[in-house]
Formats: C-alpha cells, structure tokens, sequence
C-alpha cells in the first residue's frame, strides 16, 4: 500500500508533466468507473431491500404454496446430498402412487440454493441456517437480474449506458417483476428471470460478435435456466423467432450463423441432461421451430456460399427451387412425424396460450389456477405504472433503427405482450420487456433534453450583448427542456412510490400467515396464524405415517409443515387422483368415506373462511372440485345439482339438497350455526348467508377433531369401522333414536370476530 | 440448365484452388466431411438394426457430430472472414474460441451418453 502511494505522486507529476491531458482523461475514468459501481451496489441494494418488507413484517417464512415444495427438495438435497435427490422416490404424496420426484422437478432452484448453502457452511464458516438461504435467495437473485438486465439493454441499445443504468434500475423495484421474488418466495421463477436476462444478455453478444465462445456461454446460460424453470421454452422459441425474422429481412451473415447453431446444438444437447426434459427438445413440438430454423441457417450458409462464387440471376433459380422444396419437406415430414407418434402433439398448456377457452372446455385443472386466467387490464399498470406507456414508445424508437438486435426486443416484446394477456403468471416474462423498453425511451427524452449546455451559453453571452431573437428562442427551448426532464423526474418520482407501496402491500404477504388488520393494545398487529396452528396439530398430534386428504392446493404445506402424507398436491400431474379426491368431497357422506377409506385416509382437512371472511376457502373452490370430478364421473357428479334451480351457488336455505348434503358443505358448516350468540343462525362473512342448523346434516362418518382459533382450517378423522360391521350411518342413527342426544364435542374457543 | 452447370463447376473449381492455397482449409473440410459420414453411418446402423435402445447414446452420437460439424463450419468462416486482415479477431482467438467450445461439446456428450 505504502509503495502504491509513493509510487504514484511520482507517476502523476510525470504523466501530468508529459500529457496533462491523458491524465486528466484517465482521472475522468477511474472516477466514471467509480460512480459506475456505486450505482450498481445502489441498485443491488434498492433490489434486495425493497424485499424484505415480507420478512421484516412478518417473520423469515417461506411463502405460499410452491415455495414449500421446493423447500421441502432443498431440505432432503442437503440432508442427502445430490446424487440421492435426482433419484428421489417420493412416497409421502400422491398416496398410494407415490411421486418420481427427481425425475419430475426442475433442480436449478434447490441445487443453487443447496450450492449456496454448502459454501456458507463449510467453506466460509458461516453457519446459516438453509432456511434463510432459502428465503433471501429471491431477493439476492434479483440483484445479479439488474446487472445482466444492464448489460442486455446496453448491448442491445447502441452501447446505450443510460439506457442500460435506467432498465436496471427499472427491474430492481418493477412490482411485476417483485410479485414473484420477495423474500420467501422461494419459487422456481425466482431464479428464472435472472436467468432469462442472462440468456438473452449472452445470445445478442454471440449475435453481435459472431464469436463461438460468447454462443457457447448463451448455451451454458440456457442450460441453467432448463434445469430452473419449465419456462426455457419461451428462449427455445424466441430465438429461432428472432433468427427467421432476420433471415426473412435478408440479414443473413455469418456471425447469425455461427451463434445460432452453436448456441442450438449445445444448448439442446445440454438440455436434454435434465431428467425431467429428457428427449423432448427433439420430440415435442413446442422444440421444432428451433430445430426448423437451424435446418434452415445450414442451408442459408450453403446458399451464401454458392452465391459469392456464382451469378446472381443463376443464384435466384436456384434459390427459389430449393427454398420450396426444403419447406415442403419440413411441413410433410412434420406431420408426419407427428402423425406416427414420434413428436409428441402440443401440450395443453400450449393450446390454452392460443385459445383462451381450450382449458375451460377440456383441462379445468389448468382453468382452476388462478394464475392461468386472463390478465385484467388494471393489472398491467398496477405492475408496470409509467412504464407501461413508455414501453410502446420505446418499441416504436427501435422500429426507427431497427438493427438486428433490435428485432430481438421487438419480437420480444410482441409476443410476450400477447402471452402476458392471456396468462396473469406470464406478466412476469413481459416485465423485464417492458423495463428495457421503457429505459430506452426514457435515456432518449433525458439525452435530448439535457443536452443544454449549449443553449445556456448562447442565453448567458446575449444576456450583456444586444437583445436578440435568438436567444429568447433559446431560451424557451431551454424551459421547454427543462420543464419536460422536470415532469419526468416528477414521474419517476412517482413510479419509485407506487412500487414501495404495491411491494408493500400486495406482493409481501406470505398468505401462511395473514395481518388482521387489527392491533394489539401495545400497537402490535394481531397475525393470524390458523394454518401452522393446524400443521402442527398434524405434525405433533397425529401418527407419522397418517394419510391426511385435502385439496390439492393445501398439499405442499402439509407435506412441508405438517410432515404427513397427503393424496394431491400442488403438482397435480394425475388428473384422475385428483379428480377421486374432489368426488369425495362433492359426493354424500357414505360414498365419501369409502373413496376414501379406499385410500387410508385418516384425515381430512378443509379451509373455512365464514368466521373470518377469508374468501379463497374450499367452499368458493369447491365449484372446481365438482367440474374436475364431473369430467371423470359424469354420471355421478352433475354440477347443475349443485345449484339452486334458478341457477345460483347459494350455501343458505336455498341451496340444492345435492349441495346440503355434499361432505364439503357439512364439514366447513358442521356446528357452525350458533357459533355467535344466536343459537340456531350464523352468518357466512365470505357468501353473505345466513346458516341455519336445522340446513347444516349431521356429520355420521367424520369426526371433527380440530378446528383453528379462527375456525379457518378444519381437521376430521374419519370414524374407525364399526364393530359388529354396521353401516356408521346405522349406528349413528341408532344411538341419536336411542334418545342419548350426545353432547357436541365442540372446541372451547374464543372466536376472535372484529 | 448448362449455364447452371458451368456455373457449378467454376464454383467447384475455384473451391479445389482455395484449399489447395490453405491446408489449414483443406483438414478442416476433410474433418466436416467425415463427420457428416460418421453421423450417417450412425443413422443407418440405427435403421438397420431397427432399434434406438440406448437413445441417449444414440443421441449423444448423432448430435456430437452435427455440433462439431457447426464449430467446423463456424471456425472456417472466421479464419475465411477475419482471418487474414482483422488483426482485433486473429486467428489465435478463434482457435482459443473453438478448443473450449469443443471441449465444453465433449464434456457434455461424454455425460449424456453414459
């Protein structure tokens, strides 16, 4: 260090003394360098805390549903190590199938997370619990999401840097782009959409520079985000996208050719590592078009090399013959490869991308999730603000140069403008689009309007001289500038705002555990905490190997907080297992409790919400447990049954007899009425009816065994079989004739009702 | 039609002489062709023997040659492109380039076929 300083005085005065202004230039580096980095540790920073609002309100938990799965994996990773977790046989769901659970996740998230926890542990010696890891491992990724989202635009723009420093600074607090990485919300897309930027960052390099290197890290980069996310198909086929519409343009070079197949060919190749890929990117059809399009470059290349050694009208026949025979060889021997079952037809999640209703008419258990709906226009402003209008002007600033590259931002943004319209989870792919396009808009309107320097000398020179009509143009145009760099600065303003407070607001609640609304005298909030009051009922007051039944949506929790086996879960790759589940719960007790009794179910646990007014329960679901029943059973499940004959979903007095007597409805409703004061009438906060007891059948198969404080999750034990081999309806039957009104077992608890 | 075919032996022509000028070419086309003769003797054994058991295997084959067969063809456009007057692309960096790509291939391919 010493030496560095005495060293350097004397180096300066040499090079000051030799070229004062090299000098000068390099001291006007280091310190452009030096703001540089600052930004980007801001940057990082501003990512990371605006979320942490969730752990710093609630507590370090890990989110929603998914997330507990990939916990769950994370956690058998590191207790088993890599090799036992790809071969994972998991026989606590899907009872009694089981789950082939390596072969069927995608590993990046929980091997990166488990790598980060390794390094911590034993090589840094930091003793971190891989819960944490888990939970700040979305904020922390988002960081890294900045930077590669910098280096995509920057490369993408005209070596752009505002451009670049803005979109960056967009992605970092964009409420779209946060909705799905908060800390705790540990889910695959949490990594993805680093990874995403980073694909894409590295493609344009390897477009740009032709270099095989840079298209051989574009595959290593795909690679990583095969292994994350189920999403890699949307770069499997934007790419190739990319490349045709350039070929259609008439750019072909030999630098498209280069990256392109050496990105394709490693990338698929590499891909295909990943157990739950397999050979699909050479089987399904959602892979061809990259296939069709590095078929297509072998010929260009051939084609361009042809062309530099012969004419060019003999260059057109031969063109235009081998142009139309290739396509038709591609089109016949598409089909029929897809009509001898070597390519695998189109997934139906691919369909419902094109045709909104495909999955409401054939695949309700994709219509069922909330996030396959429709994206309602409010939305993309909620997520976006400012930038949602910003962004066409930056698509339409691209469409002015309209270099290669920005062909990739323009296709890019094309099509996921459409996709995130018909699915709200594929809002999240758009974002980062809309942020570059955004800070591309944005760096003009600050590049031209603050360029007035120049403007402000004229107005400062003619202030002593001689009034002129040139300088007051000047110095209008200088307010006008000024005003307009104002407003915006005003809006960015309010962008910034508006994304704390959505963050904030809406995309910080764990939904485990849920804010009252209410305070404690002390000024505390009042939590709600019913669902790991009941998975810890579970987990401590049941046996080990107990079947609990609930709706799939509740089954990651209870595999990763309560520990017990569960018949569906979220992964919902059996549609008839699910299916058997929602006819239990739509059909009468006594086939109820066969199906299940089939199954060894020991438990079963609903959500109730009546008390509490907690509007995402099973009875509002319970609509799709009967549609996703009824398209297995038709016969025995019938969902006009379940109305009323005017047509309505009603759970009062007016509802069908089929509904009354549908186990969900006696389970969410048994002892319910009289709950409040009122003996016989309650009121359902959620539905707004009144339920009376003399509505509510007897339980006579189920037992209820817990109910939460707020009454919100429900546990019943299905009754042992009867001795001497009655029917349980009988025998419950009998003993209530008998005369012996047996006392309701009823939980003594204080309901808490605001 | 003979103005075609003219046109295509002048084409063949001028080919012959530009790999007789470069060696370095003329191993690299040797090396492509042998690989594209290699992957067609995999797909017709794979054709005879009517079977794809060890897909994998097959696959890691098959793609290993069309993969290097790119880097080849990438490689030869470069030194045909840049080669000579780019100094900021020299040979040696496309060479660098094209050793950790295949290397990178091989790793790869020696995984996936078990």
């Amino acid at each position: 260090m010493a030496v560095a300083i005495k060293s350097s005085p004397s180096k300066m005065m040499e090079s000051a003394s030799k070229a004062p202004k090299a000098s000068s230039k390099q001291f006007f580096l280091t310190v452009l360098l030096f703001l540089k980095l600052l930004i980007f540790v801001c940057l990082i920073g501003a990512a990371t805390t605006s979320r942490l609002f969730s752990v710093i309100r609630y507590e370090s938990i890990i989110h929603e549903f998914d997330p507990w799965f990939n916990y769950r994996a994370t956690r058998y990773l590191v207790a088993n190590g890599f090799h036992k977790f790809l071969n994972w046989f998991d026989d606590r769901t899907w009872y009694p199938l089981g789950r082939v659970t390596g072969g069927t996740l995608y590993p990046g998230l929980m091997t990166s997370s488990g790598f980060i926890w390794y390094i911590m542990n034993y090589i840094l010696k930091i003793q971190v619990d891989i819960r944490n890891v888990c939970v700040l491992f979305a904020p922390a990724f988002s960081g890294i999401t900045a930077i590669f989202t910098y280096l995509f635009t920057k490369n993408c723009y005209n070596d752009d840097a505002l451009a670049g420093f803005l979109s960056a600074a967009f992605i970092a607090i964009a409420p779209g782009y946060i909705s799905r990485s908060v800390a705790g919300s540990y889910d695959n897309e949490a990594i993805a959409i680093t990874l995403l930027m980073s694909t894409f960052y590295l493609w344009i390099k390897a477009m740009r520079t032709g270099s095989i290197a840079w298209a051989c890290s574009a595959a290593i980069s795909y690679f990583y985000m095969v292994s994350a996310w189920g999403g890699y198909v949307f770069i499997t086929n934007l790419v190739p996208l990319h490349v045709f519409i350039l070929l259609l343009m008439g750019r072909y070079s030999s630098k498209l050719y280069s990256a392109y197949s050496v990105w394709y060919t490693i990338g698929t190749l590499a891909s295909m590592q990943i157990p739950f890929v397999g050979f699909l990117p050479i089987r399904s059809n959602d892979h061809m078009a990259s296939l069709g399009v590095f078929g297509l470059l072998q010929f260009f290349m051939f084609g361009d090399y042809i062309k530099s050694k012969i004419s060019s009208a003999n260059f057109k026949i031969f063109l235009k013959t081998s142009v139309i025979s290739l396509i038709a060889i591609g089109v016949f021997g598409l089909f029929t490869l897809t009509y001898f079952g070597l390519i695998a037809p189109w997934t139906g999640r691919f369909y419902s991308l094109w045709d909104t209703d495909y999955a409401k008419v054939h695949i309700p258990i994709i219509a069922s999730v909330s996030e396959h709906q429709p994206t309602a226009w409010p939305s993309f402003f909620f997520d976006t603000q400012i930038l949602i209008w910003l962004f066409p002007c930056g698509v339409f600033l691209l469409f002015l140069e309209l270099q290669d590259e920005h062909v990739f931002i323009i296709a890019y943004s094309v099509l996921c403008s459409y996709f995130a319209g018909v699915m709200v989870r594929l809002m999240l792919t758009l974002t980062p689009i809309i942020c570059v396009c955004a800070a591309i808009a944005l760096s003009n309107v600050f590049k031209y309007n603050l360029k007035i320097w120049k403007s402000v000398k004229t107005v400062i020179k003619n202030k002593t001289g001689s009034k002129n009509n040139n300088a007051f143009t000047e110095i209008c145009s200088l307010i006008g500038k000024l005003v307009t760099v104002l407003t915006f600065l005003g809006y960015l303003i309010l962008f910034v705002q508006h994304c704390t407070w959505v963050t904030s607001n809406a995309y910080s609640s764990p939904s485990v555990v849920i804010l009252s609304g209410n305070y404690n005298e002390d000024g505390s909030p009042i939590y709600i905490d019913d669902f790991r009051e009941a998975y810890s009922w579970l987990r401590y007051n049941t046996a080990d190997d107990a079947k609990v039944a609930s709706w799939w949506d509740y089954g990651y929790q209870i595999g990763g907080m309560a520990d017990r086996t569960t018949l569906v879960d979220n992964n919902t790759w059996n549609n008839t297992h699910i299916a058997i589940v929602g006819k239990a719960m739509a059909s009468e007790e006594s086939i109820s409790y066969e199906i299940f009794k089939d199954h060894d179910v020991d438990y079963v646990l609903i959500v109730f919400g009546g008390l509490l007014g907690y509007s995402g329960d099973d009875i509002n679901k319970f609509l799709w447990m009967v549609r996703i029943s009824e398209g297995i059973w038709p016969d025995e499940i019938n969902e006009p049954s379940f109305f009323t004959s005017d047509g309505q979903y009603r759970v009062d007095s007016a509802a069908s007899e089929t509904m009354k007597n549908s186990l969900m409805y006696k389970m969410s409703y048994h002892d319910f009425p009289g709950l409040l004061g009122n003996p016989t009438q309650t009121t359902d906060r959620v539905r707004g009816a009144t339920i009376d007891a003399s509505h509510v059948p007897d339980l006579k198969y189920f037992e209820e065994v817990f109910t939460s404080e707020n009454w919100l999750v429900r546990i019943y034990k299905l009754k042992d079989e009867d001795s001497q081999g009655r029917d349980l309806g009988d025998v419950y039957n009998l003993e209530h004739k008998s005369g012996k009104k047996s006392v309701m077992k009823k939980p003594k608890l204080e309901p808490r009702v605001d | 039609m003979s103005v075609m075919q003219e046109q295509l032996n002048k084409c063949i022509d001028f080919y012959k002489i530009s790999i007789e000028h470069n060696p370095l070419l003329k191993i690299l086309d040797i090396f492509s062709a042998a690989l594209v003769a290699i992957a067609a003797l995999q797909c017709v054994f794979m054709i005879i023997i009517r079977d794809t058991f060890p897909f994998n295997a097959f696959l890691a084959g098959f793609i290993i040659c069309v993969s290097q067969f790119v880097l080849n063809v990438s490689l030869r456009l470069g030194l045909v492109k840049y080669g000579y007057d780019n100094k900021e692309r020299g040979e040696r960096k496309l060479f660098v380039e094209y050793v950790i790509c295949s290397l990178v291939l091989h790793f790869i391919s020696l995984h996936f076929i078990n």
